[in-house]
């Protein structure tokens, strides 16, 4: 069953990837890192806001965070 | 709104019996989806005769082609419900041509000129719209709506239901407990729907739409078809 968000988000993106036209997908390495930080919870709650933001901006690189989060499944870590 | 694979085949297959001429599957498909259609379409703000009016030259346009225009099950894909197919042509259909007889009302008639068209207006009033306008409609609420939820809300959303993440993996990557979690999602889902629901009717009370009817129409649309 295709879920809400996915029927609307899909339906808007149609205007905005005739806008915005195609963009590169991967973030710059510093956004890259702090990605991984977020995805292992470690990322400061101040950094946060900003970085979200950020990937508002850029809703391409929110697929780069959720690769972080699911390499984690295979190689889960324990922050310190 | 997905369909169930066996429902999926039925329609495609029907659409194709009456593209071949079957008058038979044709008369079926009236006799399963008129009302419904009618009811449809009133329910979305359109007088009786309006929707009377509406479904009638749809069926008549479903296998002959009508002027400069495709035969229209031509276009379907059987990506989706045949009636949610032709529920959102008919609500495409009916809302434009609301809008034209709003556009020609709102012109002082010392306007038109001789050729009947409307000063300043290129296309005229009867051009057919390069996107319906139920389209414009649904895509400027809901960006206001997307625009005035939070960023982080938002990418969640999309975490969750775009990439397949867990509410659990969410929670851990925010320091929230699940709970927590699953009601941001819910709120900023909820408010979302709530505040394109809001903007629309602002834009437009003509249009009597609930929030399953835009879920419909934009997938209907999302999945590519006129």
């Amino acid at each position: 069953m295709t879920n809400p968000f996915e029927v609307v988000a899909g339906f808007l993106e149609r205007f905005d990837a005739e806008v915005r036209g195609r963009e590169s997908g991967e973030p710059p390495e510093e956004v890259r890192a702090k990605l991984r930080s977020l995805a292992l919870g470690t990322l400061p709650p101040g950094e946060r806001a900003a970085l979200f933001s950020q990937l508002e901006q850029n809703p391409e690189w929110v697929a780069s965070l959720a690769q972080e989060v699911k390499a984690l499944r295979a190689n889960p870590v324990r922050a310190s | 709104m997905d369909l169930p694979p066996a429902q999926a085949a039925e329609d495609f297959l029907q659409a194709q019996k009456c593209l071949r001429g079957d008058t038979e599957a044709l008369a079926a498909l009236r006799e399963r989806y008129d009302g419904s259609l009618r009811a449809i379409l009133q329910a979305r703000g359109a007088t009786p005769t309006e929707a009377d009016d509406i479904v009638a030259d749809l069926w008549g346009d479903c296998v002959a082609a009508a002027e400069d225009k495709p035969v229209l099950l031509e276009k379907f894909s059987g990506k989706c419900a045949l009636q949610s197919w032709l529920a959102t042509v008919a609500t495409n259909r009916w809302y434009d041509q609301k809008r034209r007889e709003a556009r020609g009302r709102e012109l002082l008639p010392a306007e038109s000129g001789p050729s009947g068209k409307f000063a300043g207006d290129e296309s005229g009033p009867f051009a057919a719209p390069t996107e319906h306008a139920i389209v414009e409609l649904l895509r400027d609420g809901l960006k206001l709506a997307f625009a005035a939820c939070d960023a982080e809300s938002k990418i969640c959303l999309r975490l969750v239901y775009l990439h397949g993440l867990s509410q659990r993996e969410i929670s851990r990557m925010l320091g929230w407990n699940e709970p927590k979690v699953s009601r941001a999602l819910n709120g900023a889902m909820q408010q979302i729907a709530t505040d394109t629901l809001r903007e629309i009717n602002k834009r437009d009370r003509l249009l009597s739409i609930t929030w399953p009817d835009i879920l419909e129409l934009c997938e209907t649309n999302r999945i590519g078809f006129l």
